[in-house]
């Protein structure tokens, strides 16, 4: 069953500025799904549209429908989305700066209890209490715009960016995290990532989005198999299964893409 | 030639700390006149911090940092930059509402040794000066292929391009010494590697000495001449990048054994 649908959605600037069209992607239910693509072809956006935060951008779903668990949501604003159990990290400024962690959680929270929650399945963020959340590490920054994104226990978590500046420690300690709390809350997951594959051994489905269109979806044993997206997106070429080097760029002819 | 003549970027025990609390600690290191040298550690360590006092952002607490052997501590940011440091931001900090374009022209407007009156006056020098200006910025934007690019706001971009054109404002002021702060985070395995033949055109085609912090290990190790490991603020290891990634000290803070270890 899949709790989110994106049917044929086109998404537009100013009205006229086409950021994705005929996206179609299905979530399904307690899976982690991935979208992965290269700047530009529209990741954030199509988190934005279905958070609801397209709005502030000047930007809104042209055509096409959101499907929240078989309800319309296509276009509703960002208070009514999350209602709806749907919760977002977004790429950049994800938590209160000023105020400290602890003060963090509570704006978000319904009540102390849901805080003193939140510490004890993040340990990490307790000792962390009253510190400024501006002068907090990026993984510790990313563990708390994750707690804080669960205080309204959303059943589908939008993930914008999740190792982003993040140290190779710190990457495989934050999708440890997330794992487990996908595990313990059976939560569905809708994430976004450069790290391709990191993150394909995580997830269960994944879409590849280039220049607004879906140009690849599939299973991640599938992605992983697939010789494009192992050349574009992990850089192993055909056939060696050797990583390319980067100091050698110059030297390999990169294959057409199979979109062409 | 001895080392010391061959240095662009010297650090003598510089420390840094906002009151009490000290971010770097007694760290020293030279960066040759032809290396790309990068600076890796985890979140925190104090890497974005030395290069805010490297350019004059913050004030250093203790020790001596030297631009081809002329101290350059205790100098104001746009003195540093006019003495040829060139800088990228970790969040790009580049001017949302003006085009690529626009944004470049700012940075190579820093070389225009004129003010308005002396436009008025000499305007034909001036104009043959502004002719140069858009040349080069031409150059840069062929440079980084950002061509597709020029016309658009720069806050409209993606964040991976954001910071490709905050990498380009940083070279179009001409600089002696780049500092480069995660250059290619955000960027997926194609665009590294494109933004990894820009480093190394300017490593060998220009000649301009880079410090780049980098968390992908795989192009500091593909890419880099040396680098520099820090962690809680002081320098843990220095050497080539195969020395780097053997050192248990990084290994411990830094790598974690992540790479080999399937997760989950």
């Amino acid at each position: 069953m899949n709790l989110l649908e994106l049917r044929q959605v086109e998404v537009a600037y100013n009205k006229v500025a086409t950021a994705i069209s005929a996206v179609s992607i299905e979530v399904p239910v307690g899976k982690i799904t991935a979208l992965l693509g290269p700047n530009g072809a529209g990741k954030s956006t199509t988190l934005k549209a279905i958070s609801g935060f397209l709005r502030g951008e000047n930007a809104e779903v042209v055509s096409g429908e959101i499907i929240f668990d078989g309800k319309k949501i296509t276009g509703m604003p960002p208070y009514e989305v999350s209602k709806l159990g749907i919760s977002l990290v977004p790429e950049r400024d994800k938590v209160f700066e000023l105020l400290s962690v602890d003060e963090n959680l509570r704006a978000v929270s319904m009540s102390s209890s849901d805080v003193q929650d939140a510490y004890e399945l993040f340990p990490l963020l307790k000792n962390l209490k009253v510190k400024t959340a501006g002068y907090l590490s990026g993984g510790e920054k990313q563990l708390l715009a994750i707690a804080m994104a669960l205080m309204s226990k959303p059943r589908l978590l939008l993930i914008d960016e999740l190792s982003l500046g993040l140290a190779p420690i710190v990457v495989s300690s934050v999708l440890k995290e997330l794992l487990k709390i996908q595990k313990m809350f059976d939560l569905t997951i809708l994430l976004v990532d450069q790290n391709a594959l990191s993150v394909l051994k995580i997830a269960e489905m994944g879409y590849i989005i280039e220049d607004g269109h879906i140009v690849f979806a599939g299973s991640a044993s599938e992605l992983l198999a697939h010789g494009d997206i192992m050349e574009f997106y992990v850089g192993k070429s055909d056939g060696s299964g050797d990583e390319r080097t980067y100091r050698n760029v110059k030297q390999y002819r990169r294959k057409r893409r199979w979109w062409g | 030639m001895s080392r010391a003549q061959n240095v662009s970027l010297s650090l003598e025990g510089v420390s840094i700390s906002f009151g009490s609390t000290a971010v770097v600690k007694d760290t020293s290191f030279d960066i040759g006149i032809d290396e790309l040298t990068a600076l890796v550690g985890p979140n925190g360590a104090g890497k974005t911090a030395l290069l805010n006092a490297i350019c004059g952002i913050y004030k250093i607490s203790s020790g001596s940092i030297s631009l081809f052997g002329e101290r350059i501590d205790g100098s104001r940011a746009p003195e540093v930059a006019s003495r040829g440091i060139g800088r990228s931001f970790q969040h790009a900090e580049i001017f949302p509402k003006l085009s690529v374009l626009d944004n470049l022209l700012a940075a190579e407007h820093k070389n225009l040794h004129s003010n308005s009156i002396a436009q008025g006056f000499y305007y034909g020098k001036y104009l043959r000066r502004e002719v140069e200006a858009r040349a080069r910025v031409e150059q840069v934007i062929d440079f980084f292929e950002l061509e597709k690019y020029r016309k658009q706001p720069a806050g409209g971009l993606s964040f991976g391009l954001q910071k490709l054109v905050g990498v380009a404002r940083a070279v179009c002021t001409k600089p002696k010494l780049l500092l480069l702060d995660e250059p290619s985070s955000g960027l997926t395995r194609e665009e590294k590697e494109d933004f990894a033949r820009f480093l190394l055109r300017l490593r060998f085609d220009m000649k301009i000495p880079i410090l780049w912090v980098e968390h992908d290990m795989q192009m500091v190790t593909d890419l880099a001449d040396r680098v520099i490991a820090l962690d809680y603020g002081l320098k843990i290891a220095e050497g080539t990048p195969d020395e780097i990634i053997k050192n248990p000290d990084v290994i411990a803070s830094y790598l974690g054994i992540a790479d080999t270890e399937p997760v989950g």
